[in-house]
C-alpha cells in the first residue's frame, strides 16, 4: 500500500496513518506473535480486535467519545479508525506542558474532572477499559480552525477527551472489575506522573460525584483491590 | 454542464472506485427496479431518505468490496452486499427492501468501478430523471427514519455520521 506511514510500533500492534476513503485514518494492525501457536494466536487476535471495536461503538451510546470506525478487518488483523490529527495524549500533555504555573494547574484540574466523569460513564455502561493509562486518553481540540492553535485550545479548555486502546476491554457489571479498572489507573498515574501526586484523588472525586449509583460498593472493592496490591508489593 | 458524481477511492487492495449519482423525479422507477431484480444492471440503487451523507455509502461499499475480495460476503452480489451492509439487521431481504427503492422517485445510483469494468455510462442514460448535485442530498434525508433504522435515540447531531458508520462496520459482531 502506498502512502502508509508508520506512526508507532507497540508490543501488540503496529499503527499506520494514511488517507482512507478520503479521511485521515489510523490503522491498528495486530501482528502475529511467534511464540504463540498460530491457531491460538489467531483467535486471541480476533478476540482483541472484536473487543476493541465493540467497546468503541458501545462508548458512543454511553456518551464517551471514541474514534469513528471505518473498517474492521479480521483477515488483515486491522482496525481502520478516525485519526485525530491534532490530538495529544494526556500523558504527553502533562509531561510537555505542565510546568508549575497556575493556569496549567487549573487545566489539569479540568482534565482530571473529565477523566473521572468519563471513566464513570464507562462503568455505568458496564464497559471495563482494562488498560486505563494516560497514553490511552487523547485531548482533541474542539472546532479547530486556522487561528486557534492546538495549545490555545487546550488553554481555553475547549477540548474533548477521547478514549482509545480498548483491546483489553470487556463488558461486565461486577463492582470488582470496576474497582480493578480504577486501581490500574491509580498505578499508571503513580508510575508515569509521580511529580503530580494528587491527580488520582481529583479523578476519583469527579468519578464519585458524577453518579451515586453503586458507588459505595465500587469504592470498597477498589480499596480491597488496592490493599491486596499493597500486600503484593510489600512481599515482592 | 451536468453535476459531478460523488467519487471515492475504496480500499487500495480492491482497486475499486465508488461513484454515486443522485437523481430526482425519476419517471421509470418501476423499470429500474425490474432491471435490478433481474440482475441486468450492475449497480446499487438506494433510497436517499435513509442516507445522511455519501460517506455512509462509501463505508458500506468499501466493506462490501473488501468482503468480496476475502470471499466473505453474506449476499450473492457485491451490490446487494452494499445494501445489506447499510442496514443493521442480519435479515437479508429486510435489508434490501429497507435501503433499496420501492415507489419513491428520488434515488442514489452507485457504481463500483475497476480498471476493467465500468458499466455506469451504459446505465445512466436509461434513468429518466433529473441528475442533481450531491449537495441536494440533505434535503432528501428523513432524519426520523434514519434515527429509527440506526436506533439512534440519544446521539447528538454532529456525531451522527460517526455513529452510523461505526455501527455499519461492526454489525457482524455487535448487537445494536
Ligand atoms: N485515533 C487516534 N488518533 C490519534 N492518535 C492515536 C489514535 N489512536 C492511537 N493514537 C496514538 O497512538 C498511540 C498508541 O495507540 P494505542 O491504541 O494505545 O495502541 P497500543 O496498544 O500500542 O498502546 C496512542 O497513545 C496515541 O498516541
Ligand atoms: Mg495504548
Amino acid at each position: 500500500m502506498n502512502d502508509l506511514k508508520i506512526l508507532k510500533q507497540g508490543a501488540e500492534a503496529k499503527l499506520y496513518i494514511c488517507k482512507y476513503l478520503g479521511k485521515s485514518t489510523l490503522i491498528k494492525e495486530r501482528f502475529q506473535k511467534r511464540y504463540r501457536h498460530p491457531d491460538l494466536d489467531k483467535s486471541i487476535t480476533k478476540e482483541r480486535i472484536r473487543n476493541e471495536a465493540r467497546s468503541i461503538v458501545r462508548c458512543k451510546t454511553a456518551d464517551v467519545k471514541t474514534p469513528a470506525l471505518y473498517l474492521v478487518d479480521f483477515q488483515r488483523r486491522r482496525i481502520y479508525m478516525q485519526h485525530f490529527e491534532h490530538s495529544i495524549t494526556v500523558k504527553d500533555y502533562i509531561i510537555q506542558h505542565a510546568t508549575k504555573n497556575a493556569e496549567i494547574t487549573q487545566n489539569l484540574d479540568e482534565i482530571c474532572k473529565m477523566i473521572g466523569i468519563t471513566v464513570r460513564k464507562l462503568h455505568e455502561n458496564n464497559i471495563i477499559h482494562g488498560d486505563l493509562t494516560t497514553s490511552n486518553m487523547l485531548l482533541v481540540p474542539k472546532n479547530l480552525n486556522n487561528e486557534t492553535t492546538e495549545e490555545k485550545c487546550l488553554e481555553k479548555e475547549r477540548f474533548d477527551l477521547v478514549m482509545i486502546d480498548f483491546g483489553l476491554s470487556f463488558i461486565d457489571s461486577s463492582t470488582e472489575d470496576k474497582g480493578v479498572d480504577l486501581y490500574v489507573l491509580e498505578r499508571a498515574l503513580i508510575s508515569t506522573h509521580n511529580d503530580y501526586p494528587d491527580l488520582f484523588s481529583k479523578i476519583l472525586d469527579a468519578y464519585k460525584n458524577h453518579s451515586k449509583n453503586n458507588i459505595k460498593e465500587i469504592l470498597s472493592k477498589f480499596e480491597e483491590v488496592r490493599a491486596r496490591g499493597r500486600k503484593r508489593t510489600m512481599v515482592g | 454542464m451536468s453535476p459531478e458524481p460523488y467519487i471515492c477511492d475504496l480500499d487500495e487492495d480492491t482497486n475499486t472506485t465508488l461513484n454515486i449519482y443522485l437523481f430526482k423525479n425519476v419517471e421509470n422507477v418501476e423499470d429500474i427496479r425490474n432491471y435490478i431484480i433481474k440482475g441486468e444492471w450492475n449497480c446499487a440503487v438506494i433510497k436517499p431518505s435513509l442516507i445522511i451523507d455519501p460517506f455512509q455509502i462509501a463505508v458500506a461499499a468499501n466493506k462490501a468490496v473488501v468482503s468480496e475480495k476475502h470471499n466473505s460476503m453474506v449476499t450473492k452480489t457485491v451490490y446487494a452486499e452494499i445494501l445489506y451492509n447499510l442496514s443493521l439487521t442480519k435479515n437479508i431481504s429486510q435489508s434490501l427492501s429497507k435501503f433499496g427503492i420501492e415507489k419513491e422517485n428520488n434515488l442514489l445510483v452507485c457504481f463500483l468501478i475497476t480498471p476493467d469494468k465500468d458499466y455506469s455510462q451504459d446505465i445512466l442514460p436509461k434513468i429518466q430523471g433529473q441528475l442533481c448535485s450531491m449537495s441536494e442530498l440533505t434535503s432528501l434525508t428523513n432524519m426520523n427514519d434514519v434515527k429509527s433504522v440506526y436506533k439512534l435515540n440519544s446521539s447528538k447531531g454532529d456525531d451522527l455520521l460517526d455513529v452510523i458508520v461505526s455501527r455499519i462496520v461492526t454489525k457482524g459482531f455487535v448487537s445494536h
